[in-house]
């Protein structure tokens, strides 16, 4: 029969808390940064420029379609970048495939009609965009912005294989230093489990209050 | 050009990485497609600790990281049930019940797509319930269901590659030990890069021209 020692996760939670800071952080920066560049790149992929909209297109297919442990190692040993600089930017360069599309679908899924209709009642260009396109746009986008923030939550695990010290390293840590891999590990899941779980409602919340009647 | 030489001389190697690769996906989606289709099923039924039990399978399993489900079920799971799991088999389960949690949403948004109507006309016909399920329910919703079904199969190959830190000798495991061989990570990372890639755009595009076919 086996023995439960809990006692070895009290003793390392300055390393855990230090592990979920750690994680929070390249989450937010990782958001933050591929709000931006996702959104570049969905403009690039919608662009009138055939060159252009090819580069961002086989971008968006490349990133999306490649594991994303792969890409972390790539980034972290074909280049310089030390371990959290190489996982924030990996992590980021597949985030923005991923938004690209979301930004893209919510952008063209505004029939023409809206801006034809906008434009013959004499609104300019501008007024459209900010009056009639954008807050219509925000409908489709945000929710799917948040089932991918809740996902980046869980994936950001992943940049624990190359030396980031967040949540899920500091799990592998103390597992190794305490023999106590159960203990150290359903203590890992609880965390993600506690974590994600509120924050899957909210946006299921927020699917269920944007939704769009067709 | 010469790292990609030497990396390429480790094909046989790769290879079978790859086919290790394809291995568990596969097992992964008929043993996910079954449990997904067990679970949409108890989401559905009329026994609320039937329910619960499937809400909570679906909780735990889309609130975890991957990653940590392979590591939970490869270093925790032996330590108390006692059984140890070869890494194959621990991937194995690992890629069937994860992929299972996201084919359950699939299916069971699926079943409530079909209307209460044709529920009906079946049992005013003296159908059974099963038989309406399984002859008139799913035929229906089964093509519905197609796109977002394929788009988890490249979910599913995706993260097979995690099977690479329980080591599993995949195409991700094989690739970093070429990457190691022949010091050259980049060469090595490309060229696995690239067998992913052959593998998952097929789908991705499969996906795509069913997404154009059904849209209604």
């Amino acid at each position: 029969m086996y023995h439960w020692d809990w006692s070895v996760i009290v003793q390392f939670w300055p390393l855990f808390v230090a592990g979920l800071i750690k994680t929070v952080e390249v989450v937010t920066l990782t958001m933050a940064t591929a709000l931006v560049t996702g959104l570049l790149v969905a403009i690039a992929r919608t662009s009138k420029h055939v060159v252009l909209r090819q580069l961002a297109r086989w971008y968006i297919e490349v990133f999306r379609n490649v594991p994303l442990l792969l890409q972390l190692y790539i980034m972290y040993r074909a280049t310089p970048l030390d371990s959290f600089w190489a996982g924030y930017v990996a992590l980021t360069l597949n985030l923005t495939a991923f938004l690209a599309e979301v930004y893209r679908s919510g952008l063209t899924s505004i029939g023409k009609g809206q801006w034809e209709g906008a434009q013959s009642l004499g609104m300019k260009e501008g007024h459209v965009l900010r009056r009639i396109i954008i807050p219509q746009a925000v409908r489709r986008v945000v929710p799917p912005l948040g089932t991918f923030w809740v996902s980046l939550f869980r994936d950001s695990a992943m940049v624990a294989y190359i030396g980031v010290a967040e949540l899920t390293h500091a799990a592998l840590q103390v597992s190794i230093q305490t023999y106590r891999p159960f203990e150290a590990f359903t203590a890992l899941a609880v965390a993600y489990m506690v974590l994600t779980y509120p924050q899957a409602r909210l946006v299921a919340w927020l699917h269920e209050k944007f939704r769009v009647e067709e | 050009m010469q790292p990609y030489l030497n990396v390429l001389q480790y094909y046989p190697f790769l290879l079978k990485g790859l086919m290790f690769t394809i291995e568990i996906s596969l097992i992964g989606m008929v043993f996910g497609t079954v449990i997904g289709i067990v679970s949409a099923l108890a989401l559905l039924s009329p026994f609320r600790a039937v329910r619960w039990l499937g809400i909570l399978y679906l909780d735990v399993f889309r609130s975890t990281p991957v990653l940590v489900q392979f590591i939970w079920v490869y270093y925790a799971l032996p330590v108390v049930s006692g059984l140890s799991l070869t890494p194959i088999v621990a991937a194995s389960i690992v890629l069937s019940l994860y992929s299972g949690s996201f084919h359950t949403e699939t299916f069971r948004a699926g079943i409530l797509s079909i209307g209460r109507g044709q529920h009906e006309a079946a049992q005013a016909l003296g159908m059974r319930s099963y038989k309406v399920m399984f002859r008139i329910i799913l035929p229906q919703a089964t093509v519905r269901m197609l796109p977002t079904y394929a788009g988890t199969l490249i979910t599913l190959i995706k993260d097979s590659a995690l099977a690479s830190t329980i080591s599993v000798p995949e195409l991700l495991h094989q690739g970093s030990t070429v990457a190691s061989y022949t010091m050259s990570p980049l060469a090595a990372l490309m060229v696995v890069g690239v067998m992913y890639f052959g593998l998952t755009y097929p789908v991705s595009r499969g996906v795509d021209a069913l997404h154009a076919r059904l849209r209604v």
